[in-house]
């Protein structure tokens, strides 16, 4: 079972209707409001022991495959559901239960979580400066937005998803491979020799269902 | 909002190291440590809370810039960075017209001064990325654990029959937040039915209840500032009785620094226990401690002062 993890509200720009998901069964959704669903356990010294809940079934941890995780935190809004007074404590609580979950699940998980952002480092200023720096990729990530036309390009999976410029293209794949991240979405000026990096965010910042389709087939590989 | 042509005059520079501090003035963690950073005859710059909607960073090709009512300071120049900020910022709390634009104002600010820490070659007490570790606490006794410390046994659920479980194995459970909102821990009362209720909410924080003694350690750089504290209270700053200096075994107090170390921190404030047996139980970690709460405030504060104006001498 691969586990896909979204914010409230994400389902509909990734192409994914309500209960139904791309691809081969075996994938499922879950939203932050599925944390209330009695029958999560964890143990961080022992996770052989964990439950899931998804769709109201509760699942041993050990019978997923895979996880891709699209959301940095639990936000209050994706918990209309509970009282309007409680909504920023149970999110800040429900971010600690994923981080710590996702952070000892033994199946792959694209990608693990850091301090900062559920999804891992795509979002990381400082992890794309290093990796930046270890290419000689220029780093414009801090400076003013330039004025010469950019490109944005997505990676994932080692694939660049969507037409990008082969400069472009090529730099991005190099910068998300040295960075260690699966997927992102890279903002580079128009450079035919020497593409600067302006930004980097999380894949599902840009929502594409293509993005999510090479995902889910990297995942199956992986499991 | 708009980026002036024309720059504020530089803040007049002295000779040697540059400290930043960010907060609110009146905050006693960041007053101890400015006073004694004032001691120590150290040149520090408060980036004020109360002032943000005068402050911003300026993006420049160079290096970024950072303007302040009373002048600008390239921040390449800084060399250490004692970050407090105040989750609400007093300058943009109420209804005023403009609120909104100054709430956005300063996120920015925030949001570039984050940015920048995470990436300077400053000294940085501490990094984002290693002060986020508060948001997770099961994460810090896991790292506790890898450096030697007993820890409790623990359970997050949000299932009555797996909490029930996990009580009924190991007689009193106590909960607690394990994200990074300041809550107090509390004993687990399986006879309060209307507050189990809403256990299914979200996953909640379950620790076996460790009987003994609260000793919390103040760790920096290498230096290690024991306090024991008696308490009648699950929660010894619910009602501390008593506190008082104390020394800590010299291993216990290794795994202070091994702990504070693997958690990337510069600083941390540690909570222990040790129990009548004398095994010592990690409970949890604080990045941004606030120190002034203990009687060895004045010694802690100076031994912060000391690393950022030293920032060789004491870095783990």
């Amino acid at each position: 079972m691969i586990l896909l993890i979204v914010g409230r509200g994400a389902r509909r720009p990734l192409g994914l209707a309500a209960g139904h998901v791309p691809g081969p069964a075996g994938v499922r959704v879950l939203e932050p409001s599925g944390l209330s669903a009695p029958g999560w356990a964890h143990d961080p010294e022992n996770p052989a022991e964990d439950r899931l809940v998804i769709d109201g079934e509760v699942h041993p941890a050990d019978r997923l495959t895979a996880v891709i995780t699209a959301l940095d935190a639990v936000q209050p809004f994706d918990l209309p559901d509970v009282r309007a007074e409680d909504r920023a404590f149970v999110a800040s609580e429900m971010t600690a239960f994923l981080r710590t979950w996702l952070g000892t699940l033994t199946c792959p998980v694209l990608d693990r979580p850091t301090a900062l952002a559920l999804s891992g480092a795509a979002g990381d200023r400082a992890v794309w400066s290093t990796a930046a720096a270890a290419l000689a990729v220029p780093d414009r990530q801090a400076a003013p937005a330039p004025r010469t036309r950019t490109h944005a390009v997505t990676v994932a999976a080692g694939r660049v998803v969507g037409p990008a410029p082969e400069p472009a293209a090529v730099t991005a794949l190099s910068l998300a491979r040295t960075a260690n991240v699966t997927a992102a979405r890279l903002r580079l000026t128009d450079d035919a020799r020497e593409p600067a990096l302006c930004e980097a965010v999380p894949w599902w910042h840009a929502p594409s269902p293509a993005a999510l389709r090479v995902l889910l087939a990297h995942a199956r590989e992986l499991s | 909002m708009r980026d002036r042509a024309i720059s504020r005059p530089p803040i007049a520079r002295r000779r040697g190291p540059l400290i930043l501090l960010w907060g609110l003035p009146e905050e006693e963690p960041l007053a101890a440590v400015r006073c004694a950073l004032h001691a120590r005859g150290a040149q520090a710059v408060l980036v004020d809370q109360r002032r943000a909607l005068s402050t911003r960073v300026l993006s420049r090709p160079e290096a970024p810039v950072l303007r302040l009512p009373d002048g600008d300071i390239a921040l390449a120049e800084v060399t250490a960075v004692y970050p407090r900020p105040y989750p609400r910022v007093p300058a943009v709390r109420g209804d005023r017209p403009g609120h909104l634009v100054a709430r956005r104002h300063v996120a920015r600010l925030e949001r570039e001064l984050w940015r920048w820490t995470a990436t300077t070659t400053a000294t940085v007490v501490n990094r984002p990325a290693a002060a986020a570790s508060n948001s997770t606490k099961p994460i810090q006794t896991r790292v506790a654990r890898a450096c030697g410390f007993d820890v409790p046994d623990t359970l997050l659920t949000n299932d009555l029959g797996q909490a029930r479980a996990f009580a009924a194995r190991h007689g009193l459970v106590v909960y607690k937040g394990a994200g990074g909102t300041r809550t107090y821990t509390g004993l687990l009362d399986l006879a309060d039915t209307r507050r189990l209720e809403r256990l299914s909410t979200c996953p909640t924080y379950f620790q076996r209840y460790i009987a003994g003694t609260n000793v919390r350690v103040h760790v920096v750089g290498t230096d290690v500032f024991p306090v024991e504290i008696i308490s009648d209270a699950i929660d010894y700053r619910a009602a501390p009785r008593e506190m008082g200096l104390v020394r800590l075994p010299e291993p216990v107090a290794e795994r202070c620094r091994a702990v504070t170390k693997a958690l990337d921190l510069l600083v941390a404030g540690l909570d222990l226990i040790c129990t009548p047996d004398g095994d010592w139980y990690f409970l949890e970690a604080n990045p941004s401690p606030a120190f002034t709460f203990y009687p060895d405030r004045d010694e802690v504060g100076a031994a912060i002062a000391r690393l950022l104006t030293q920032p060789g001498e004491d870095t783990p």
